[in-house]
């Protein structure tokens, strides 16, 4: 069973190795923009005036993602940010604060958040969106599903049109509309 | 001008410069959620044997 969480709890974690050291925290976390699995995560330095580190995390040294931590096993498993994040993907940038839209042209909203289904791989299973008018939910933060594959068109993530019958208002029950939703587009042979 | 005066202005011009560092290194430290890596990533994370 997955545990689900915002990409935002996770952001600012301290890194602590098993001797108990803190010797990073996380920057930004990246994942496969196609298939949603979280690659790794780019580190800053902790302290008032420490910037970005010039090396990352790998999700397999990832000894384990907890509320408070993100425990490894030594600063030994840090590795060059080109092996997490590509160079493109640098220029892309972040996802937080891009729009939302359906494969028939009805935007959805604008991401504030991102949702995490971490087992022993972590997954992006969903985005946290201040929905638009075309959702009917008043402007709320609503939670909306994502199919296996993903698609990113210019500054637009695109969704099946399909997604908006999945929305949820909250993290309960939202690991079971992201099952009915992928398991409906299964069904219906579209991606 | 009286020494003090200098004194505060040398005082007021390395706390607004150390201040600054500090949020510049703040803000440098907030990340995102970046989608995109390297191909053929894989592995398996917390909880593997």
């Amino acid at each position: 069973m997955s545990v689900l969480m915002r990409a935002t709890e996770v952001i600012k974690r301290p890194v602590v190795t098993l001797a108990g050291e803190a010797v990073a925290q996380v920057k930004d976390i990246v994942y496969e923009g196609d298939g949603g699995h979280v690659g790794g995560f780019t580190l800053a330095g902790r302290g008032l005036f420490a910037g970005p580190l010039k090396v990352a995390l790998g999700w397999e040294s990832v000894s384990a993602l907890g509320n408070d931590a993100l425990m490894i096993r030594d600063e030994g498993v840090f590795e060059a940010p080109e092996q997490v994040v590509s160079r493109s993907t640098a220029r892309r940038g972040d996802v937080l604060g891009s729009r939302v839209m359906t494969d028939d042209g009805t935007e959805l909203g604008t991401i504030t958040d991102v949702i995490l289904g971490v087992t022993d791989v972590a997954d992006v299973i969903g985005y946290e969106i201040d929905s638009s008018p075309a959702l009917g939910k008043d402007g709320r933060r609503v939670l909306i599903p994502l199919p296996d594959t993903l698609s990113i068109s210019g500054e637009a993530l695109m969704l099946p049109s399909a997604a908006k019958e999945f929305v949820s208002d909250d993290l309960a029950g939202f690991g079971a509309a992201v099952q009915e939703f992928r398991t409906r587009l299964a069904g219906g042979g579209a991606t | 001008m009286e020494w003090w005066v200098w004194l505060l202005i040398v005082v007021l011009v390395v706390g607004v410069a150390v201040a600054g560092f500090a949020w510049l290194q703040a803000k440098r430290r907030s990340g995102g959620v970046i989608s995109g890596g390297p191909d053929a990533r894989g592995g398996d994370g917390p909880g593997a044997a």
